[in-house]
């Protein structure tokens, strides 16, 4: 006989019997019936709990997980989480059913929560005793200390934000302490967590049992587990990209770190690699420079490489402040005298002196690859030879954009300036001299700017290239083309401006306070010092700002930002504060409040003092860099608090700017998972606001900038055919960028879009802003040479300051066009390098294991009748080059002509005399290139060959690439080095960027790969392309 | 099944069929039935086995028992518990076994219960519980006819009806119920008149006699003056509109609604 209950009342009824045995047994036949009756249950839960609460009671903790299940049922998890708490042996949980679960997670959030509060407690109790003891000795010394505290404040901008950081968590932490008072954790809670911390042991859920360790900052039980598992090397390189991506708090995040590398240190077989890569994190620069040293005295091969790929990997995620002081740690070895020679002996080096030398090598290697300049050559060099510009897009968006229309006609050229970023080829500008001379103002001071993109890191020719434009002394051409030479080198030199800072100080003070040149002397000096701090070339800029005029002004703001970048020096806060509110010009108001945003890169919590002020401000454009100082304060950290407060602006506030500020910082904050920024979006994209809409596009466009991701062109698809002209605008660009260096294969709409931006460049009604985005769409999309991505991570997946910082001035090209350069700084060559020990390339094969088409380039584009027209490659047949050479000088002496005919007064002979000398000069060189191009030409019909071959089998499923590559994004997961047998990686994690290679066959010889190209010698023999001869303006 | 089972059940049965039974033996007995049934496992039985039908009729006689044991001792408590207890052994396990003769009597006694103590909608739910058929059967068409006549209004009609209840055991109900509905005119009477004279009064309240009225009234502190009861209109407090409560909740809703996007 089977039965089923249809009531528990029965059951429930027991409860009131007097007899204890009775309730127990009628607490047991509940206990067993609550997930079918809770709801009848629920009736007389109080007779339940009072159950639980009787002392006397024999079967407490019976009721008490009656109560927990029926509270469960009931949905109060907080009440069932505490009966189940008192219920001991009975709550289980080893138990697999839904009721556990759910109380066990709920109980992990809880402990979470509270352990979070708890260790910030502490950590907090910690500082401010450290402070006490601190304070207590200064009281001491203090006679002593004065002075030097003040030379130390000017000197070490790193102590300041120390104290910034009080300053502004003081705030935050009065608060904190009135919230929680001492919060103790309940034991019985630990034990349950402990528990469950047993239970995941036993069945080997190591990953999981970590990451709750971690979040519950239970250091024990990480240091635990990494013991515990035998396949260590995998915990560990799980534990260290947990710590560093997902924990927010920077103090504990230290803290795990120091735990990691004390395991990472007791191993008998030092991964130097993670390692430094920590000790990066903990800031520890004396260890890693002891650490470089080490290697480099080793004699193996191996350590040396190993040095040479830690060094690499420093320079693309350190700080320029920590990479200075790095430099200067390491020792600096003394030369070695060179022998003297004696009696016609040819006298030769000691086996110690060799050594020596031998050290003196490469400690100069590492030091030249810690400056970056080995880095930015290879970049260079890359670029260069892997050119695959395809100027016929651009050359048709050309003919049709009406070159009276200045605007226009100067996007052209900073669209081009995209497209070649890097690529040291200028051919676009010099076929088309002419009509690059029509260019006046303004537009003139973007297109020569336009040449520092192009050259980006051709560090050691940049005075040589610009060297026509530069200020003269003697009243150059034009302030703007001055101005313009000016912002060039500092692209040019960004982040490495030992050589051209003192230059371009110069400039400003000889410019006689004209603002063009000031403007782009100032950004020059912001791009090229960038978070240097130093307090001279700050006290230079602040005059310029302090002069008030608008348009110095603003670029003396932003310079300022970018030149204390990062350090939270709070005078410098404090006198740009000040001055926002002294002067009455909004361009200046814009420029200081974005440099006072930049000023708290990175700085987190300490940065909400001034977030707090800024927002607070009546003035709008103010709160627009409190939206900023946001976004860059918690760039990549996804920072809930944050993102809620950015949200909220977004649709809250009464200003345009500021809500679309508000929105573009949203993708700042999330660049790190592109994949959720769609989704965060979607409903703004959808806003009745214009501003919010163009911030939307912006931000999904910075975000998800190479990844050519569906949802994200979902979103920008309706934008790019939006009502409002910028909405269009801003989503065209961000197109372009979502796109960037994706082909047909990959994502069919490219070449839609790609007609798409033709098309609105050709309408003769569309609006010029739309148009505008049509064309930097176009230059972006295909930018750097198809070789360069936008990222704002590292390919470690650190935050690229430069990269960030970028593409916030960029976001102002809204107010200012000429910020649009600023975009260059995010450009990252997709490329892998492979390096020797002594850093050449040698030739060296990976496979790509997928399909050639699917990573391929874009094909270049065909039009009927242009293709013989078609412009590759900066490689140029030798009779085309001569032809186009004398059309240039037929055109120039018509010009000259035109001139001298229409008695135009400022034309420049010294300048046409100059020219015609290097044309000379160029005429000697033509012999020798020739046969270089000749050689070439043979190469490229090789290559012609093997394509074709290609083409005619099947297409194969694996591609063998060579060394320097472009590698995608999305190819990096195909990426193995199985195919070289030669070389093999030092760092296998590494499918990317620069990676140093292991000679398995030291004795053989070492076939380089031809430097096409190179940067450090200094002749002009060399193949590389002229730089542009300077064009002539007509003033207006 | 245990000896020591039936031995107690037995003494059970033969205490509760006395005409005055002892209440505190009886009560004893209950519980260490309970327990002896608890300890066999046949209270309550799990449903995941076959159960034994003997074991069920045993358990649901003894709780029958029980049932009666609290009317007869008038012990409210004690029947809404018991009979909590005994229905699962009538819907539940009751199913496949033999119908016990004194379902209807307690469920009937149940019905009154509930009638007595106006908790009408409790009253029907039970009712839904009963078969259609059964509702002929005296016990519960007697509640039928009660309820009937307590929705009309028709306290008189109650009261006859009431002389002849279908068990001796329906007394106890019964006179509750008549003390529920001496109530419920009492509270109305209260509201809608200012004064009536005594005599009415007793009438109205189906009462004895007029010393009733008057002890009544003592309780109530309503004053008597020329033979005449006077009633205190208590001070009702009128539920006031919270004018200010709404006013800023539907300025927060327009508030909240300018702010979405």
């Amino acid at each position: 006989m089977s039965v089923v209950l249809s009531t528990a009342s029965g059951i429930i009824a027991l409860l009131d019997e007097p007899d204890n045995d009775l309730k127990t047994y009628a607490l047991r036949k509940l206990d067993s019936l609550v997930d079918q009756f809770w709801a009848e249950i629920s009736d007389s839960i109080g007779k339940i709990e009072a159950l639980y609460e009787d002392e006397e009671f024999p079967s407490r903790t019976l009721a008490a997980i009656v109560a927990s299940k029926v509270y469960y049922h009931l949905g109060f998890l907080d009440d069932s989480l505490l009966f189940a708490l008192g219920a001991g042996q009975l709550f289980d949980v080893s138990q697999r059913d839904e009721f556990t679960r759910t109380l066990i997670s709920k109980s992990f959030n809880d402990y979470i929560e509270k352990r979070n509060v708890i260790t910030e407690e502490e950590h907090k109790l910690k500082l401010k005793k450290e402070e006490e003891e601190k304070n207590k000795t200064k009281t001491i010394f203090d006679d002593e200390e004065e002075d030097s505290e003040l030379e130390n404040m000017l000197i070490d901008s790193d102590e300041d934000s120390e104290q910034d950081e009080g300053l502004y968590e003081a705030k935050n932490e009065r608060i904190l302490i009135e919230k929680t008072e001492v919060e103790v954790i309940d034991p019985r809670l630990e034990k349950v967590i402990n528990s469950v911390f047993r239970r995941c042991f036993l069945e080997k859920e190591f990953k999981e049992a970590l990451g709750i360790a971690i979040e519950a900052r239970r250091i024990d039980i990480i240091k635990e587990i990494i013991e515990m598992v035998d396949k260590t090397d995998e915990m560990l390189t799980y534990c260290l990209t947990i710590a560093r991506k997902y924990i927010q708090s920077r103090w504990y995040r230290q803290e795990v770190l120091t735990v990691l590398l004390e395991i990472y240190e007791s191993r008998p077989e030092l991964d130097y690699i993670n390692i430094c890569d920590i000790l990066l994190f903990l800031n520890d620069v004396e260890r890693l420079s002891e650490i470089l040293n080490e290697l480099i005295l080793e004699k193996s091969i191996e350590s040396n490489l190993n040095a040479c790929q830690i060094a690499f990997d420093l320079y693309e995620n350190a700080s320029q402040h920590f990479l200075n002081e790095l430099v200067l740690l390491l020792p600096d070895p003394i030369p070695v005298n060179k022998p003297v020679e004696k009696d016609g002996i040819v006298a030769e080096y000691t086996p110690m002196e060799q050594k020596r030398l031998e050290y003196i090598k490469k400690m100069d290697q590492i030091k030249s690859i810690l400056s970056g300049k080995t880095t930015i050559n290879l970049h260079l060099q890359f670029l260069n030879r892997n050119n695959k510009t395809d100027l016929q897009n651009l050359i048709r968006l050309k003919e049709k954009t009406d070159s009276r229309h200045s605007l226009l006609t100067s996007m052209i050229v900073m669209s081009h300036g995209l497209i070649s970023c890097g690529t040291t080829s200028d051919v676009f500008l010099r076929e088309n001299l002419g009509w690059l001379a029509n260019i006046s103002n303004w537009a003139k001071f973007c297109s020569t700017a336009s040449l520092g993109l192009i050259h980006k890191g051709h560090l050691d020719k940049a005075f040589t290239i610009l060297e026509p434009y530069l200020p003269q002394g003697s009243g150059g051409s034009s302030p703007y083309s001055e101005g313009g030479s000016l912002y060039a080198l500092g692209l040019i030199n960004t982040k490495h401006g030992e050589e051209v800072t003192p230059f371009l100080l110069e400039a400003l003070k000889n410019c006689q306070r004209n603002n063009i040149i000031q403007h782009g002397a100032c950004l020059g000096i912001g791009l090229s010092s960038m978070a240097v701090g130093d307090m001279q070339t700050y006290e230079e800029l602040r005059g310029v700002l302090y002069n008030d005029d608008a348009v110095a002004g603003e670029a003396a703001g932003i310079a300022m930002g970018l030149l204390m970048l990062g350090t939270g020096n709070s005078k410098a806060i404090q006198e740009m504060w000040n001055y926002a509110h002294q002067t009455e010009h909004e361009k200046i108001i814009r420029g200081v409040s974005v440099g006072m945003s930049l000023i708290m890169y990175g700085k987190e919590q300490e940065a909400e003092g001034l977030i707090e002020q800024l927002y607070s401000d009546k003035d709008s454009i103010l709160r627009y860099g409190a939206m900023f100082t946001i976004a860059m304060a918690y760039a990549g950290t996804s920072n809930e608090k944050a993102l809620r407060k950015l949200l909220h602006v977004a649709v809250s506030d009464v200003n345009d700017d500021v809500r679309r500020a508000a929105v573009i910082a949203i993708g700042f904050l999330l660049f790190k998972e592109p994949k959720q920024v769609p989704k965060t979006l979607s409903l703004l994209a959808k806003s009745y606001n214009n501003s919010v809409r163009f911030g939307a596009a912006m931000a999904l466009g910075i975000t998800c900038a190479g990844t050519a991701n569906k949802d994200a062109l979902e979103l920008l698809e309706p934008l790019t055919k939006d009502l409002n002209n910028i909405v269009r605008q801003g989503a065209l660009i961000a197109t372009g960028m979502v796109l960037m260096q994706s082909n047909e294969k990959q994502e069919p709409k490219v070449s839609k879009i790609k007609e798409q931006f033709y098309e609105i460049v050709s309408d003769k009604y569309e609006h010029k802003m739309t148009k505008m985005g049509a064309i930097l769409g176009a230059g972006l999309i295909d930018a750097g040479g198809r070789n360069v991505t936008i990222s704002m991570q590292t390919t470690t997946g650190e935050n690229d300051m430069t990269a960030i910082v970028g593409l916030a001035i960029f976001s102002q090209y809204w107010f200012w066009h000429p910020l649009t350069y600023f975009i260059s700084l995010a450009f990252q060559p997709t490329a892998l390098i492979g390096l020797n020990k002594d850093l050449n390339m040698p030739k060296f094969k990976v496979k790509s294991n997928a399909k050639p088409s699917l990573f391929a380039y874009p094909s270049p584009l065909v039009e009927k009748k242009k293709v013989e027209k078609k412009v590759e490659t900066a490689v140029l047949s030798v009779t085309k080059k001569e032809q186009r050479r004398q059309e240039e000088k037929a055109e120039q002496k018509k010009i000259n002509e035109d001139n001298s005919q229409m008695d135009s007064e400022e034309v420049d002979e010294k300048k046409i005399i100059e020219e015609e000398k290097e044309k000379e000069k160029e005429m000697e060189k033509e012999k020798e290139k020739e046969k270089e191009k000749e050689k070439e030409k043979e190469m490229e019909k090789e290559e012609k060959k093997e394509v074709k071959e290609q083409k005619e089998n099947e297409e194969p499923e694996e591609e063998i690439l060579e060394n320097p590559t472009r590698i995608t994004l999305d190819q990096r997961k195909y990426i193995t080095f199985d195919v070289d047998t030669r070389y093999k990686p030092i760092k296998e994690s590494a499918k990317f960027g620069i990676v140093m290679l292991l000679d398995t066959k030291p004795d053989e010889d070492e076939e380089l790969i031809e430097i096409a190209f190179d940067t450090t010698e200094k002749k002009e023999e060399e193949k590389e392309p002229e730089p542009p001869e300077p064009f002539e303006y007509f003033s207006d | 099944m245990d000896e020591q089972l039936f031995k107690l059940s037995k003494e059970f049965k033969f205490q509760v069929e006395q005409k005055q039974p002892d209440s505190i033996a009886c009560k004893k007995l209950l519980t260490k039935l309970k327990i002896a049934m608890a300890e066999e496992g046949i209270l309550f039985p799990g449903t995941d086995f076959p159960l034994d039908p003997k074991n069920i009729v045993f358990t649901r006689d003894v709780l029958e028992l029980a049932v009666i044991m609290s009317v007869k001792l008038e012990d409210m408590d004690l029947f809404e518990r018991q009979v909590s207890q005994v229905k699962p052994y009538y819907f539940d396990y009751g199913t496949e076994i033999k119908k016990s003769e004194n379902e209807l009597l307690i469920l009937g006694m149940n019905l009154l219960y509930l009638l007595s103590l106006n908790r009408i909608g409790e009253f029907h739910t039970e009712l839904e519980l009963i078969e259609f058929e059964s509702r002929s059967n005296p016990f519960i068409k007697f509640n039928l006819q009660v309820e009937e006549l307590l929705l009309d209004g028709n306290y008189l009609g109650i009261q006859t009806i009431c002389e002849n209840p279908p068990s001796d055991l329906y007394s106890v109900f019964v006179s509750r119920l008549k003390l529920s509905i001496q109530e419920l005119i009492l509270d109305c009477t209260n509201k809608s008149y200012k004064s009536l004279d005594l005599k009415t009064a007793k009438d109205l309240f189906m009462m004895e006699s007029i010393e009733e009225v008057k002890e009544m009234a003592k309780t109530n502190n309503w004053r008597i003056v020329d033979n005449k009861l006077f009633f205190e209109n208590l001070d009702e407090d009128e539920e006031k509109i919270p004018t200010n409560k709404v006013i800023r909740e539907i300025i927060g809703y327009a508030k909240e609604l300018e702010k979405i996007i």
